[in-house]
């Protein structure tokens, strides 16, 4: 029976876990030499083949923890905090308080049915916009922070949540798909935080989960018929409302990542010396 | 020796390792648990990141080549990786005597 190269699954593994990284080969190949050399080294220690690489893949730690290490260290130039980085956390706060602030706006002066909403209708859609460049500017410093901004898949993410923040300036009223937009591009900086075990997971959840919680609100609510009729026959406070409860989750999610990101100060040279 | 005692430590260590001559990971790992008698047992895969750091900073420059079909990456200190041991070393030197002199006016409790 042919013994299972056990080493190759771990490099697989490792892979896996470190798919982001535009330097993913090299770290594989670095890996791969360290095992191969230290099984070498095992067997000629009188290990049979199957307990030498058992033994050596013991020592290299498991790759998960591997991966988290490689994740939060710089190589090549990427996956460290930045003065950047660190921006995008002040940048985060300050989106984090705009959303905040639209959410008592749309609920608590929700006056649309009167022939004044304009000026109320702007307020919301320059809040909503500022709010919104926040955000892709935040999921650009995680992307950095990450493993990069400039991979296809994150040049992708930010250029979906820069649509999305048009969209929500442009028609502000068709909010659900700004905002979907902005939950869609999320995905991105937030499975790659997951990877590298970075940033509150709360607020990593609440980034993905907060609009589709805030869009079931306004379904189930306008379900429910809560609040007036508008001359176009919609609960529109049903959908306000839901959108409020998005704003303040999202808030939060961006309160919690841009903490984090402001948590950590950027790598100086020479590099402080860690584990 | 578990990773968390290295903390703080591992840059230095890695440094003076690479001042004995140009090194691959593997070798890098094998010195330093050789030349600590096996006190410092943390996972193998970790020193990796370390290394990266460093060349990142500037104090290590590394090659690949092929050895054995396999593609292999070889790390020595630059020049200025050679200043940063120097100075801290200088600074290790300098906590280290002043904790044993602290100590050793300090008699070793009994056991109990």
């Amino acid at each position: 029976m042919a013994e299972t190269d056990l080493i190759s699954d771990y490099l697989t593994a490792l892979r896996g876990s470190l798919r982001w990284r535009a330097d993913v080969d090299d770290l594989v190949s670095e890996a791969d030499d360290h095992l191969r050399s230290a099984a070498e080294r095992a067997r000629a220690d009188g290990l049979d083949a199957q307990a030498a690489q058992r033994h050596v893949i013991d020592r290299f730690g498991d790759a998960a923890l591997v991966a988290r290490a490689f994740a939060l260290a710089p190589s090549g130039g990427i996956a460290m905090p930045t003065p950047f980085t660190r921006m995008t956390g002040t940048i985060a706060l300050v989106g984090a308080a705009a959303w905040l602030i639209t959410a008592p706006i749309v609920v608590l002066r929700a006056d649309y049915l009167s022939e004044d909403w304009e000026p109320l209708y702007f307020t919301v859609a320059i809040l909503m916009f500022v709010g919104a460049t926040c955000t892709t500017l935040t999921y650009a410093g995680l992307l950095s922070r990450t493993g990069g901004a400039r991979d296809v898949l994150a040049i992708l993410a930010i250029g979906t949540a820069a649509l999305g923040t048009l969209f929500l300036a442009v028609v502000t009223w068709a909010w659900i798909v700004g905002v979907g937009l902005l939950t869609v591009a999320a995905l991105i900086p937030v499975l790659r935080l997951r990877d590298a075990g970075a940033a509150p997971r709360a607020a990593r959840v609440l980034m993905v989960a907060a609009w589709p919680v805030a869009i079931l609100s306004a379904i189930a609510l306008d379900a429910l018929q809560v609040g007036p009729v508008d001359s176009y026959g919609d609960y529109f406070l049903a959908q306000l409302i839901g959108l409020a409860v998005g704003c303040v989750l999202f808030g939060i999610a961006l309160i919690g990542t841009g903490r984090w990101l402001r948590s950590e100060l950027p790598a100086r040279v020479p590099a402080a010396a860690a584990v | 020796m578990k990773g968390q005692a290295l903390k703080g430590h591992l840059d230095l260590l890695v440094l003076s390792v690479l001042a004995q001559g140009p090194c691959h990971g593997y070798g890098v790992i094998e010195q330093l648990r050789a030349r600590s008698g096996d006190a410092f047992d943390l996972p193998e895969g970790t020193v990796y990141p370390a290394l990266h750091r460093l060349e990142q900073a500037g104090l290590l420059e590394s090659e690949w080549s092929e050895d054995s079909g396999r593609r292999r990456r070889t790390y020595r200190l630059s020049e200025s990786g050679r200043g940063a041991l120097v100075t801290e070393r200088s600074a290790w030197e300098e906590f280290s005597d002043a904790v044993s002199a602290v100590l050793s006016g300090v008699p070793w409790p009994r056991p109990t």
